[in-house]
C-alpha cells in the first residue's frame, strides 16, 4: 500500500463520513462557481485551472521517502493551487483527484471521500490561502510568503486528518489525548516533507508570477509595495485586474 | 506508536494502526486495484496520464521565450 494521509475506506463511522461530506458540499459548489465565472474572464485560466489539478492529483499520490523518519509519505500540492487558481477551484480539482484515487488506487476511500475533501480540500487550502494574504499584508516578501503558505497547507492539512480520526473513534477516551497521540506520530515524516512542499510551492509561483502574472488568480496583493520587492511584473499585472475579494473564493 | 516495517507509509504506521486499536479498522476498496503489481500498474498508468496533462497545458501555457532577434530588437554593434 502507497498512500499516507488519506483516510482509507471504512475507517470512519457512517455518522462522521455523512458530516464531512455535508461540511464539503458547500465548498464544492462555490469552486464550480469560481471556475465558471474566470472561465468567463479568461478562458485560458481554465487551462491553467486543468493543469493544477493534473499535478494535485499526481503530487498527493506521490509517496516520497523521509530517511531519517524510515517512513514515506506524499505532499498534498493543494497550497500551490490556492495560489495559483484560487481556493474554490482548487477545492474542485482535490475533490476530483481524491474521487480518481480512491476509484482507481486504492488510496482513500469512497465513504472517506467528505472527510478527505475536508481535510486536504478545504483546510489545506484555505490556510495557505489566508496565510499568505495575512504575510503579504504585513510586508513580507513574495518568495518567504509562498514558502509559509506551502508549509502550513501541508501541515494543516495532516492536523485536520488527525482531527477526523480523533473526533470519531477515541470512543470513551480522551478525544486530545488521540488528537495529541496521531498529530505527533505524523511529525517526524511530516514536518521535512511541509519545508519541501513549502519550497516547491514558493518556486512554483514564482514561475508563473514571472512569465504569465496575468493567469494568476491570487495577485499578491499588489497595493502593497514591499522595499526591494516590488516584483516589476506584479505592478504591471496588476493594472486592471481584479482586487482579491470574497468572490474569487 | 507501531513497529514498523522500512519505508512503510503513514496511513498504515498512524491512521490505521489508530483506527484497528478503535475497532473500526480499514477494509478494502469497492474497486480493489491492490492486488499484485495492479496497483504499481495504476499508479504507473495515473502518472502517465497527469504528466502528460501537465505537459500539454504547460506548454500551452508558457510557450518558449523567443530570443531578442525574433522579437523585431535590434541590436546595436
Amino acid at each position: 500500500m502507497l498512500y499516507a494521509m488519506h483516510i482509507s475506506e471504512g475507517i470512519l463511522p457512517i455518522d462522521w463520513a455523512s458530516l464531512w461530506f455535508l461540511v464539503a458540499a458547500p465548498f464544492v459548489f462555490l469552486g464550480l462557481r469560481a471556475i465558471e465565472r474566470r472561465r468567463r474572464e479568461n478562458p485560458q485560466a481554465v487551462t491553467l485551472v486543468a493543469m493544477v489539478g493534473a499535478a494535485i492529483f499526481v503530487i498527493s499520490c506521490m509517496p516520497i521517502p523521509v530517511p531519517f523518519a524510515g517512513t514515506c509519505s506524499h505532499p498534498c500540492g493543494t497550497g500551490l493551487g490556492a495560489l495559483l487558481i484560487g481556493p474554490g477551484p482548487t477545492v474542485v480539482v482535490a475533490s476530483i483527484a481524491l474521487l480518481f484515487q480512491a476509484l482507481f488506487l486504492a488510496h482513500g476511500g469512497l465513504t472517506t471521500l467528505g472527510g478527505n475533501i475536508v481535510s486536504m480540500g478545504v483546510v489545506g487550502v484555505f490556510s495557505a490561502y489566508g496565510l499568505f494574504h495575512v504575510l503579504r499584508r504585513m510586508r513580507v516578501p513574495i518568495f518567504a510568503a509562498a514558502l509559509a503558505a506551502g508549509i502550513i497547507s501541508d501541515w494543516a492539512t495532516y492536523a485536520t486528518t488527525s482531527f477526523e480520526l480523533s473526533s470519531a473513534l477515541h470512543g470513551d477516551g480522551s478525544f486530545w489525548r488521540m488528537f495529541a497521540l496521531i498529530l505527533v506520530a505524523f511529525i517526524p515524516t511530516q514536518l521535512p516533507l511541509g519545508i519541501a512542499e513549502g519550497l516547491v510551492t514558493a518556486l512554483a509561483y514564482r514561475f508563473v508570477l514571472d512569465r504569465r502574472p496575468d493567469l494568476l488568480a491570487v495577485r499578491a496583493v499588489p497595493d502593497i509595495a514591499c522595499d526591494g520587492d516590488p516584483h516589476p511584473d506584479l505592478l504591471e499585472a496588476s493594472t486592471g485586474s481584479q482586487p482579491i475579494t470574497g468572490a474569487d473564493v | 506508536m507501531t513497529e514498523t516495517k522500512p519505508w512503510e507509509g503513514v496511513d498504515e504506521t498512524v491512521v490505521k494502526k489508530v483506527a484497528a486499536d478503535a475497532g473500526h479498522p480499514a477494509r478494502d476498496p469497492y474497486i480493489n486495484t491492490d492486488q499484485g503489481d495492479l496497483l504499481l500498474f495504476m499508479f504507473l498508468l495515473a502518472g502517465a496520464i497527469g504528466g502528460f496533462i501537465i505537459g500539454y497545458t504547460f506548454r500551452g501555457l508558457f510557450p518558449p521565450r523567443k530570443p531578442i532577434v525574433e522579437r523585431g530588437v535590434q541590436h546595436k554593434e
